[in-house]
C-alpha cells in the first residue's frame, strides 16, 4: 500500500514542479533567459496565500489572489527592469538580474513574514483522509493533480487554439521573423513573463498545506524547476510536464527505497537524461 | 568575424592605467596586517574571494563560460582542507594540493557534461552540480558532520599566525594573476578566446577547443580550491553554505563588478564587495537584500565594471591633457566634448 502512497504522492510533486517548470520553461521558450527569481515568485505566492488565509480565513480565495499578486509582479519587474535587457546577447545581464532579484526577494520575505516555518493544514472539504477498506490517503494531493492537469489543459488550448498562443509560440520559434511579421513580440515576451511567474505563485499557494514555508525553499524550488526544464526540454510544455512527473515519482519512490540519497538520485536522473539525449527529452535542439 | 587582439597588444595607456590600479589596489591590500585583528580578516577574506573570483573570470571573460557553480570548487576546498587538517594534519603540502586536486577532479568529472553545453545551459547545469554537492554536503553527515558543519580546524602549519597566511594568500593571488595572464596570451588563450567568439570556426581550424576549455575549467576549478582552502583555515570552521549558490553568485558579482575582461578586475571587484558587505551587514541583517540592489543596478548601469569605468575615466583623462597641451581653446573643446 506505500507504493500506492507514493505514486499519489509522487504525482502531486509532480505536478506543482510542473507548476513551476512550465513558467520557467515558457519564458525562456520566448525571452531565451532562465528567471533565477522564479523559485522567489513560488515563495511569493505561499506567503500570500498564507497572509489571505490568516486574514480572511479562506484558502481558496489565496488561489485566486496568489498568483494575480505574483503576475503584477512579473509585469513589474519586466516594465522596470527586464525590458531594458531585451534582446539577443544579454542573456547574461538577465540572468544576473533576475540572481539579484531573487536575492532581493528572498531577503524581502525574510524581512515582511519572518524567517519561522509557517505551514496551514488542508482546506476543507479535502482536510480529511479517503479510506479504501485499510488503505487510507490524505484527499489534498489529489486536488493538487486535479489543479496540475487542468493547468496544463489550458495552458495546451492557450497555445494551440488562440491567437495569443501563436503569437507566443511564433516568437518562441524565431523572434526576429515573429517581429518582422507584425508580432508585438517585447508585449507578448512581458505577458509570458507575467503568466510564467503568476503559475509559479500558483504553485506557491497550492503547495501551502503540503509543504511548510521556510527561508531557502525558494532556491530549493527554483533548483528543482531548473532539473525538470532541462530534462524535458527548454520552452516545451509538454516536456517539462512529463519531466515534472518523472522527477515526482523519483522523488517519492527514492524517499521509499534510499531516503539519503533523494536529491543524489534526481541528479543522477538529470546527468543520464543529458547523456542519452542532451536537448532533453523533448526538446527539438541545442541552441 | 573579428578576432580580438591579443591581450598584450593593447593601448600602452591601458597598461599604465591598469598597472597603476594594481599597484595601488596591492597597497591598499598590503595595509590590513598592519592592524591586524579585523582587518587582517578583511583582507584574508578580500584576497581569498579574489582568488576565486579571478579564477572565475578567466573562464567568463576569455572562456565565455559562465559559470554559476564554482561554490562547489569553493566548498570542496574548503571541505577537504578541513577534513585533512582534522584527521591527518594542517600541513600546506598535503592540504593545499590536495583541495586543488579534489576541486580539479570534480571539475573533470562534471565538465565533460556541462562543457558540451553553451551559454544558459552551461549556467544551469554547473548550477546543478554544485547544487548536487551541497546537498551531499548536508546529507552526507558520516563524512561532513552534515549542517553542524566542521569546526577547530587548525591553522595551517607554519602559517598559524594569520599574517603569514594573509602573505600566502597574497602570494597564491600573485601567482594566479601571473599565471592567467601568461595563459591568456598563450596558444590556448588565443583558442578560448576564439571560440568564445565563434566555436565553430575555431573547431573548424582544427582547435581542439573542449580539451582546452576542459582544461582549464580545472584549473580554474583547482585555484578557486585552494582558495578556499585558504578561507576554511583563517575561518577555522566549514559549513555547507560554502557550497550554496549564493557564493557562486557572489563570485560572479565581483567578476561583474571588477570587469569581465580584466584579469584584475575581480581583486578591485573583491576589494569594493568586502568593503561593503562588512558596512552593511554590521547594519542590517538584510544584507542579501543589497547585494541584490547592487547586483541590478550593476548591471543596469555599469557596464566593463569598475575596471571599465576606470580605463574610461583614464582615457578622456589623458585626451584632457593632450588637448590641454595644444592649447587651451582646444583644451576647453575637450573638456566640453568629455
Amino acid at each position: 500500500m506505500q507504493y500506492v502512497s507514493a505514486l499519489f504522492n509522487g504525482l502531486s510533486y509532480g505536478m506543482l514542479l510542473f507548476l513551476l517548470g512550465a513558467g520557467l520553461s515558457l519564458v525562456f521558450g520566448v525571452g531565451r533567459f532562465i528567471n533565477l527569481a522564479h523559485g522567489g515568485l513560488f515563495i511569493i505566492g505561499g506567503y500570500v496565500g498564507f497572509t489571505v488565509l490568516n486574514e480572511l480565513g479562506n484558502f481558496w480565495l489565496g488561489i485566486l489572489i496568489g498568483p494575480m499578486v505574483g503576475g503584477a509582479l512579473g509585469l513589474a519587474a519586466d516594465l522596470l527592469v527586464l525590458r531594458r535587457l531585451h534582446g539577443h546577447g544579454r542573456e547574461l545581464d538577465q540572468v544576473l538580474v533576475t540572481f539579484g532579484l531573487a536575492l532581493i526577494i528572498a531577503d524581502a520575505t525574510r524581512a515582511g513574514w519572518g524567517g519561522d516555518i509557517r505551514s496551514v493544514g488542508a482546506p476543507a472539504p479535502f482536510d480529511r483522509p479517503i479510506e479504501i477498506g485499510d488503505f487510507s490517503y490524505p484527499t489534498y494531493p489529489l486536488v493538487i493533480i486535479g489543479v496540475g492537469l487542468l493547468v496544463f489543459g489550458l495552458l495546451w488550448l492557450l497555445l494551440q487554439r488562440t491567437r495569443v498562443g501563436a503569437m507566443i509560440r511564433a516568437a518562441a520559434g524565431d523572434p526576429q521573423m515573429a517581429q518582422v511579421l507584425g508580432v508585438p513580440t517585447a508585449p507578448v515576451l512581458r505577458l509570458t513573463f507575467a503568466l510564467g511567474v503568476a503559475l509559479a505563485a500558483l504553485g506557491g499557494v497550492v503547495a501551502l498545506p503540503r509543504q511548510a514555508l521556510a527561508p531557502g525553499r525558494d532556491f530549493e524550488m527554483l533548483l528543482l524547476a531548473l532539473v525538470v526544464v532541462v530534462i524535458g526540454g527548454l520552452g516545451r510544455i509538454e516536456g517539462a510536464f512529463w519531466a515534472a512527473l518523472l522527477v515526482g515519482l523519483t522523488d517519492s519512490y527514492g524517499k521509499l527505497f534510499f531516503p539519503e540519497f533523494t536529491v543524489a538520485m534526481i541528479f543522477g536522473l538529470l546527468a543520464l537524461v543529458l547523456i542519452w539525449r542532451p536537448e532533453g527529452l523533448l526538446g527539438r535542439r541545442a541552441v | 568575424m573579428r578576432l580580438a587582439l591579443p591581450y598584450s597588444r593593447r593601448p600602452a595607456a591601458g597598461s599604465v592605467a591598469r598597472a597603476g590600479v594594481l599597484v595601488a589596489a596591492a597597497g591598499l591590500a598590503c595595509m590590513p596586517p598592519l592592524a591586524g585583528g579585523y582587518s587582517l580578516h578583511l583582507g584574508l577574506e578580500t584576497v581569498t574571494l579574489a582568488l576565486a573570483a579571478m579564477s572565475l573570470g578567466l573562464l567568463v571573460g576569455w572562456g565565455g563560460l559562465v559559470s554559476l557553480g564554482h561554490a562547489a570548487f569553493w566548498g570542496l576546498g574548503a571541505y577537504a582542507a578541513a577534513l585533512l587538517s582534522t584527521h591527518i594534519g594542517p600541513w600546506p603540502w598535503l592540504v593545499l594540493p590536495v583541495a586543488a586536486a579534489v576541486a580539479a577532479g570534480f571539475a573533470l568529472a562534471t565538465g565533460i557534461f556541462t562543457l558540451r553545453s553553451h551559454g544558459i545551459f552551461f549556467l544551469m547545469l554547473t548550477l546543478a552540480f554544485a547544487q548536487l554537492a551541497y546537498v551531499l554536503s548536508l546529507q552526507w553527515r558520516g563524512l561532513t558532520n552534515g549542517d553542524n558543519g566542521i569546526s577547530g580546524i587548525p591553522g595551517l602549519a607554519g602559517f598559524e599566525d594569520h599574517r603569514a597566511l594573509y602573505g600566502l594568500a597574497i602570494g597564491f593571488l600573485a601567482a594566479g594573476y601571473a599565471l592567467f595572464s601568461q595563459l591568456v596570451r598563450s596558444p590556448v588563450g588565443q583558442v578560448l578566446d576564439a571560440a568564445r567568439q565563434n566555436e565553430a570556426r575555431a573547431r573548424a581550424l582544427g582547435y581542439p577547443v573542449f580539451a582546452y576549455r576542459l582544461a582549464v575549467y580545472a584549473l580554474s576549478a583547482a585555484l578557486t580550491g585552494i582558495a578556499g582552502a585558504l578561507a576554511a583555515h583563517e575561518r577555522g570552521f566549514v559549513h555547507p553554505r560554502d557550497f550554496y549558490w549564493v557564493v557562486s553568485g557572489v563570485m560572479l558579482v565581483v567578476v561583474l563588478l571588477g570587469g569581465q575582461r580584466a584579469l584584475w578586475g575581480p581583486v578591485i571587484g573583491a576589494s569594493v564587495y568586502i568593503a561593503v558587505e562588512s558596512w552593511a551587514s554590521a547594519r542590517t541583517e538584510f544584507w542579501n537584500l543589497f547585494l541584490g540592489l547592487l547586483l541590478v543596478a550593476a548591471v543596469l548601469w555599469g557596464r566593463g565594471g569598475i575596471a571599465g569605468v576606470a580605463g574610461q575615466a583614464w582615457r578622456a583623462a589623458s585626451r584632457i591633457q593632450r588637448l590641454a597641451l595644444k592649447g587651451t581653446d582646444a583644451g576647453a573643446a575637450g573638456r566640453a566634448r568629455v
